[in-house]
């Protein structure tokens, strides 16, 4: 991962050091964060997207010696396996040479790829590390999902299951006879 | 453990959360059916916030599996059970908590839809009605008493008649914004004078106002402090025994029948501010005394 950032993303790590002075960090120009996650897995990323995240904001409003890398930041309640989709969010919607084909392919993918547990997981961990745009990205497409859908298309879309008793999901369907053949 | 237990809490009612989020962005049905889907999804369905205003103004006939080539999809008796069935299932998730109504204009209410919601939106404060439908002055009277702390209504021509009309006033003593959508005539001066004594805004724009009705509530009702008549036609049809029709097109005339006082809770649009005939007002007049003379 480190690799790849250093032999594609030079132009990136440009802005990420502008965006560093801007936010008046006086620390040496440092273009990468240690980031630990709950699991104890350390990340070095690149500060122009961690920057991005709320929560490494915050610590290093509170702490700004960690923005040395010695010290890792640690993200409690961000697991590693969560920590890398953000990051492949991040880092092709930092990518300054993805158009908006790609852009748009790279999203559909990206929600496809993910199953209703990771779904859960990763909008929990992207709103604990407060990161907007995924955050506002996964529940617009969702909500966009739900929309003039049927319930059996949501719950094979998301792998959710039904945890209604039979008796249950009867007496519900019978209260919504009134939405015809959209929830046969 | 315990801890366990409490982190996976947190993250039950913080993905409660999101859910109502995503939610917040759906419509009416979209929601009614998300609350299928599962059991956490039931729940978050439910939560008040998704439940202030219950707006259909957008929902069409499609969404209930009404053909809508027909001029009037929701009139037959098929939707009528339809969108009862809808009313009750969507308040049963709004538990309360709706305080605003708006209907589609051109749905078909009746006697059976408009107690099923009033019976459960006892917190109702704003309620805009459709343009058509039946509703008697029994259902009227009964609903109305339900919504004892409806402080906003717009009114249709749902609302046929005086009786009717005296129905919603006698129990919306706490109304204090009213819009009419029909013609403007005596008997809602009267009954308004009458029953909601607490009226601070009246809009009767773009329809056709009785002249005398406008001067009594502006006379009577002493906590009036707008009345809006933009693009109305405003008539005094009782002036003369032949039945003949005055019609007031600007402000100038207006002032000669109203105090001071009366004329600064008046809005009125540019035509008729100008004071003399041009402009929007006497456009709209026209249109509409052409329509009268027909």
């Amino acid at each position: 991962m480190a690799e790849e950032t250093e032999s594609t993303k030079t132009e990136p790590l440009k802005t990420a050091e502008e965006e560093f002075k801007k936010l008046e960090i006086t620390e040496e120009e440092e273009s990468e964060l240690k980031l630990e996650t709950s699991d104890h897995v350390t990340f070095m990323v690149e500060a122009s997207i961690a920057m991005k995240f709320g929560a490494v904001q915050q610590y290093l409003e509170v702490s700004p010696a960690a923005s040395a890398s010695a010290t890792a930041i640690p993200l409690h309640n961000v697991a590693s396996r969560e920590l890398i989709l953000i990051l492949e969010y991040y880092r092709m919607h930092d990518w300054v040479d993805a158009g908006e084909r790609d852009l748009k392919e790279f999203d559909e993918r990206f929600l496809k790829d993910l199953n209703y547990e990771e779904l859960k997981e990763l909008l929990l961990a992207a709103n604990y590390l407060n990161v907007e745009k995924l955050f506002n990205f996964l529940t617009k497409s969702i909500a966009n999902i739900i929309r003039n859908k049927d319930v059996e298309f949501v719950r094979t879309f998301f792998g959710i299951d039904n945890d209604y008793t039979p008796e249950e999901e009867a007496a519900y369907r019978e209260e919504n006879a009134w939405a015809g053949v959209k929830f046969v | 453990m315990e801890n366990n237990n409490s982190a996976a809490n947190r993250n039950n009612s913080l993905l409660n959360e999101i859910l109502v989020t995503i939610f917040m962005s759906l419509n009416v049905a979209d929601i009614a059916s998300a609350s299928l889907v599962c059991k956490s999804w039931n729940e978050a369905c439910r939560d008040p916030s998704l439940w202030h205003k219950l707006d259909l103004s957008r929902l069409n006939s499609y969404y209930f599996n009404i053909p809508n080539y027909k001029l009037r999809p929701w009139e037959d008796m098929h939707s009528d059970k339809i969108m009862t069935q809808f009313l009750k299932y969507v308040l049963s998730l709004s538990n309360g908590n709706t305080s605003c109504i708006v209907f589609n204009f051109h749905f078909y209410l009746r006697d059976v839809q408009f107690i099923t919601a009033a019976s459960r939106t006892p917190n109702l404060k704003r309620l805009v009605l459709p343009k058509i439908g039946e509703l008697s002055e029994v259902a009227v009277e009964k609903a109305m008493k339900s919504w004892g702390g409806l402080e906003s209504i717009s009114i249709t021509s749902i609302v046929r008649n005086s009786n009717i009309f005296s129905a919603i006033c006698k129990y919306g003593k706490n109304i204090t914004e009213m819009k009419l959508t029909c013609d403007f005539k005596e008997y809602h001066a009267d009954a308004m004078i009458e029953y909601t004594r607490k009226l601070k805004v009246l809009s009767i724009r773009s329809i056709i106002v009785s002249m005398k009705a406008l001067c009594r509530v502006l006379s009577y009702l002493e906590h009036l402090e707008e009345v809006n008549i933009c693009h109305s036609l405003i008539l005094d049809t009782t002036a003369g025994p032949t039945s003949q029709v005055v019609v007031y097109r600007t402000m100038d005339d207006l002032g000669k029948h109203l105090a001071p006082s009366c004329l600064g809770k008046l809005i009125f649009c540019e035509g008729g501010r100008d004071g003399y005939g041009g402009g929007s007002l006497v456009t709209a007049c026209d249109v509409w005394l052409m329509m009268m003379v027909e």
